[in-house]
């Protein structure tokens, strides 16, 4: 029986071509979509599960509320991780992280001296390679850290540094301190699929700082993680528990550190404080830290696995209602088939079986299509969502089984509908020849399985136009400042007291318009700190205590450079003596209250209560993405020395156009100040871009997606008007013995769809409009979701429709009439 | 064989009820060869189609092969109908995807018979219509004769004991028409098979056994041969 049934459905597959082709491709595409966002997904579920002890492993964040300042973050003081240990016997042990910034290194490469920036040097306690089963490929994961001075490199690192040559025993000097380090292990790279990404390890023991900053506990540099005894319950609710006690640890444990920095513990717990340790999973790191802020490294967003699984479903979805529509629209060629076979014997089921053995065979065919089109499109997909997906992980047994039961329940699924309906003509009626198809209902439910697929591909349009939108905006919208043609060079501060020189010479060069040197940039860095405000007598109601003040030191040339504007007062001048001077931007002087802000103080506990004199006000400026709304600003002089960070750019505005040479000049410059120094650079409106990198890879997954939906959805429209053009054939007949043109029976066929078309645009309006204006919530700065938007997104639908379905109206218009009428 | 008593068969159009059967009272004998006749709208068809199971009628009681058909539910009789009834149409209704052998399968496909059997059935059978050079063909690929013995051959698979053939001729030339009456007279003759058709040929009507004329939904006269 089966042998019968997937015979006459292979013949019926080749005497049918264009409308199989059009079946199956539709369904490729689906699984096609359904296999790829797959993929994506159980790789986004697949971080940092590779670890020996992974379920075993969590990232303690710190859930603090300092002052006007909340929230939860995924770094700890140093103690936190010791004192953890010692006070909770289920914890087995802890490691600690820190992300140093970037090192210039010095090393000797077939005995010539080298240096290079390393940006993906990560600090750790000696005990990482332990804590963290990090393959190794040479060295022990033991020994590696004994000597102090030792490095641990990636192979990617190795051969960056020492090409094919053994790297252990190897030499390189951190320009920062001049201490060599020797290599002593080599690990394999590190898969994407884990959440800590480095290339280099050093050990804390050589890293200054967190030997100075170890007593305290608010130095929020490093990142701490534990890891359970094998035998402890690691249920949510022993966590919980587990979570519960920390609170009186760290009123023990933080006492001094507290006290040290002039606020005791229980001072700060009664103004309303709060600094506790929470337990993360590890496994939750990668997809469930959206709240949880970082400077470590890029997070997902389980909001974007939902999105997209959304989608996968709903072009499936789509594909399987193509399926429905074009089998009945086949239906009235099959039904004197199901007419005679229910003479011949077959009862209803058998036939339903039938029709649905078939839809098997169709979505395995497009299955296996799918698969080959996977591996095709795989590297491009890759390059879109910046992943590193293979197709090969599906082939394994539990996924096999997985995909073909996926398949089969499609087949089901798809097949029902047509061989329901198939299945339920009368055979008599059907051997007389009679109109089957005349039935109101059943055009109900193909109409609306057609409104629903343009439903979906117009929120798609409307959705792919707004992120576009939004992405353009975030290009072209001012920031305050001129971000083109402007190159950034890090580390002018390894220069010392000939940066300076430097700057002076820069300026001379003919394509270079201004240069200026600051210890932070927008895009780049800042330093963050609290300060009190003059109090203003005549306002003292809106004055607040303390305020956050996100700040850069510059030098004089720096707001030219920039082209950042003025609203009153003075910038920086040399004629002045302005190390006690500062330029705030307007919404920090909003926020203060200040009436009249020129002349007024801001003081620095920091820094043994120093006093700065406002001496000018800024225009506001974004120096984030526009995500986040603009922050209080403060511009101190370089000669206040008011704070000691390692960052430092040189920031060259050039001129347009020649960039290549204009580069090449500024490298021969800065190779005769620092021979010894790597010369790296960047252009700002390049750092601006890459603060929207995840939108621009969703923008651009969104499209590709939105592209096959609305393909899918016409297909589907082809079907439905093949359908209307077979049912309509007599009628069409009579209109042109009447008189009717070709002309006036293309639009009476086409209004039909336009008509759909319609419903399903306005269907889509308002859910499109929730989802993006959800969607643009997020950005502080963004887009409106203008009219012309739905109209846009209509239109373009509109046309993709009256294209797909022309060639069939058409044909069905300019048909013999004789011919149609004579089958009567 | 087959009884019917009181048999109707009526639609609503705008309210009134529409008589195609009106009252049919038929008994058939195994063994009969019947011809029913009259003109277009009679009832021919639509009274073959209740006798086939293809169609209920609207009331009445229908007896067949001992059964109450009127009080079994549809897999009974589906079953019954499988087992003991053949269908010829005048458009003889081949399925077009399927070859000369495999159209005449199907049945015993739909029956469960096992594979080796239905090889040898559908031998015999292509064997004894002549038709063994022609088994790998596709319908379009025969001329209407071939199509209809080919159709009767399906109809004849499952060696049925009551036969409805609706205007088995109707679609051929008058020589083929002959060679199929033939045929169904042999069938009645020597198979025994009970035949029922629907004609509108008098020369056709003469093979068989009896003459149903029916006129306006009623039966107008019945003569034996």
């Amino acid at each position: 029986m089966l042998k019968n049934y997937v015979k006459i459905a292979w013949r019926n597959l080749i005497r049918n071509k264009v409308v199989s082709i059009i079946n199956i491709s539709g369904l490729a595409i689906g699984f096609a979509c359904v296999l790829l966002i797959g993929l994506y997904i159980k790789n986004e579920l697949s971080y940092d599960r590779f670890f020996n002890d992974a379920g075993r492993i969590y990232r303690v964040n710190l859930d603090a509320k300092m002052g006007n300042d909340e929230g939860v973050i995924g770094h700890t003081p140093p103690p936190a991780g010791a004192a953890l240990a010692k006070n909770f016997p289920e914890i087995e042990s802890y490691t600690r992280i820190l992300l140093p910034g970037d090192e210039i290194l010095h090393y000797e490469n077939n005995g010539q001296k080298k240096s290079l920036t390393e940006r993906n040097l990560l600090v750790v306690d000696s005990n990482f390679l332990r804590f963290f089963n990090y393959p190794l490929i040479i060295g022990d994961a033991a020994t590696c850290f004994s000597q102090v001075n030792s490095l641990v490199l990636t192979q990617k690192a190795a051969k960056k540094y020492f090409g094919n040559e053994s790297p252990v025993g190897k030499t390189l000097v951190f320009d920062e301190d001049q201490t060599p380090f020797v290599v002593t292990a080599v690990l394999k790279d590190i898969p994407q699929q884990s959440s800590l990404q480095f290339d280099m390890l050093r050990s804390t023991a050589s890293f200054r700082p967190v030997a100075h900053f170890g007593w305290s506990w608010v130095w929020l540099q490093m990142g701490t993680y534990v890891k359970l005894k094998p035998n402890a319950p690691a249920d949510r609710a022993s966590i919980a528990r587990l979570e519960s006690k920390i609170p009186a640890m760290i009123a023990v444990e933080a006492a001094s550190a507290f006290k040290r920095v002039g606020q005791p513990y229980d001072e700060f717990k009664r103004k309303g404080g709060r600094w506790d340790l929470k337990l993360q999973p590890l496994a939750d790191v990668h997809l469930y830290s959206a709240t949880i802020g970082t400077r470590y490294f890029e997070q997902g967003d389980i909001k974007y696995v939902y999105i997209f699984a959304a989608i996968g479903l709903f072009i499936m979805l789509l594909a399987c209602v193509n399926f429905m529509n074009l089998s009945t629209a086949q239906s009235i060629k099959r039904s004197r088939e199901v007419g005679i076979r229910k003479v011949l014997g077959s009862l209803k089921a058998q036939l339903i079986k039938q029709f649905i053995t078939e839809a098997m065979l169709y979505s395995l065919l497009a299955l296996i299509i799918a698969i080959a089109l996977v591996i095709l499109m795989l590297p491009a997909f890759n390059q879109l969502s910046n992943r590193e997906l293979t197709a090969l992980s599906l082939f394994n047994v539990k996924y096999v089984t997985g995909i073909l039961l996926f398949a089969m329940v499609t087949g089901v699924f798809a097949g029902s509908y047509p061989a329901f309906f198939m299945t339920s003509f009368n055979p008599v009626n059907i051997l007389k020849g009679s109109n089957l198809l005349k039935g109101k209902g059943s055009g109900f439910i193909r109409n609306g399985l057609v409104v629903f697929q343009f439903w979906v591909s117009t929120v798609l349009v409307i959705c792919t136009i707004v992120v576009y939108k939004q992405l353009i905006y975030s290009k072209t919208q001012d920031l305050g400042f001129n971000k083109e043609n402007i190159v950034i060079v890090p580390n002018v501060g390894r220069l010392g007291a000939s940066q300076e020189s430097l700057r002076q010479e820069l300026i001379r060069l003919p394509q270079v318009v201004n240069a200026a040197i600051s210890t932070g940039l927008p895009a780049e860095s800042s330093f963050g700190d609290t300060y009190t405000p003059e109090t203003d007598r005549a306002n003292t109601k809106n004055a607040e205590t303390n305020i956050d003040l996100s700040s850069f030191m510059v030098d004089e040339a720096f707001v030219p450079t920039l082209g950042l504007k003025l609203s009153g007062g003075r910038v920086f001048s040399q004629k002045f003596n302005d190390s006690s001077s500062v330029l705030l931007n307007e919404t920090a002087v909003k926020q203060i209250g200040w009436k009249d802000p020129i002349g007024k103080t801001i003081t620095y506990p920091g820094n043994n209560y120093q006093k700065f004199t406002v001496i000018g006000v800024l225009k506001d400026f974004n120096t984030t993405s526009f995500r986040n709304s603009i922050a209080p600003y403060a511009l101190f002089y370089t000669t206040s020395k008011t704070y000691n960070i390692r960052s430092s750019y040189l920031t060259v505005r050039i001129k347009p156009g020649n960039y290549a040479e204009t580069l090449n000049s500024i490298q021969a410059k800065w190779r005769q100040f620092a021979p010894s120094l790597p010369f790296d650079y960047s252009f700002m409106d390049a750092e601006f871009d890459s603060l929207y990198r995840s939108d621009r890879t969703m923008s651009k997954v969104l499209s590709v997606f939105t592209a096959l939906s609305v393909s899918v959805a016409c297909m589907g429209m082809l079907g439905l008007a093949m359908f209307t053009a077979e049912r309509r054939t007599k009628e069409i007949g009579i209109r042109k013995v009447l008189g009717a043109s070709v002309q006036n029976v293309v639009t009476m066929l086409s209004k039909e769809f336009v008509r759909l078309v319609l419903i399903a645009s306005l269907l889509a309006f308002p859910v499109a409009w929730y989802a993006m204006n959800k969607w643009l919530q997020d950005f502080a700065y963004r887009t409106g979701i203008s009219w012309w938007i739905f109209i846009l997104a209509s239109v373009l639908t509109m046309a993709v429709t009256l294209v797909t379905i022309s060639f069939q109206s058409v044909k069905a218009a300019i048909a013999n009439p004789v011919k149609s009428l004579r089958s009567e | 064989m087959l009884s019917l008593k009181n048999i109707s068969k009526h639609y609503n159009v705008g309210g009134n009820k529409t008589f195609v059967l009106n009252k049919i009272d038929l008994d058939v004998d195994a063994g009969e060869f019947i011809s029913i006749m009259g003109p277009s709208g009679s009832g021919k068809s639509t009274l073959l189609n209740i006798i086939g199971l293809l169609d209920e009628p609207s009331e009445g009681y229908h007896y067949f092969l001992g059964e109450a058909i009127h009080n079994l539910k549809e897999k009974q009789r589906s079953a019954l109908y499988k087992s003991n009834i053949g269908f010829v149409f005048q458009a003889y209704h081949l399925i077009d995807e399927l070859t000369v052998y495999e159209n005449i399968e199907t049945p015993l496909i739909y029956q469960d018979v096992k594979s080796s059997e239905r090889k040898a059935l559908v031998a015999d059978i292509l064997d004894r219509f002549q038709i063994v050079g022609k088994k790998d063909l596709f319908p379009a690929q025969l001329s209407g004769g071939q199509q209809q013995l080919v159709g009767i051959a399906r109809a004849l698979i499952t060696k049925p004991k009551l036969l409805l053939a609706d205007e088995p001729t109707g679609n051929l030339n008058s020589k083929q028409g002959e060679d199929i009456m033939e045929l169904f007279r042999k069938l009645n003759k020597e198979d025994g098979v009970t035949i029922i058709q629907v004609t509108h040929s008098e020369k056709n009507a003469e093979f068989g056994s009896r003459i149903i004329n029916l006129l306006d939904g009623k039966i107008d006269s019945s003569r034996n041969i």
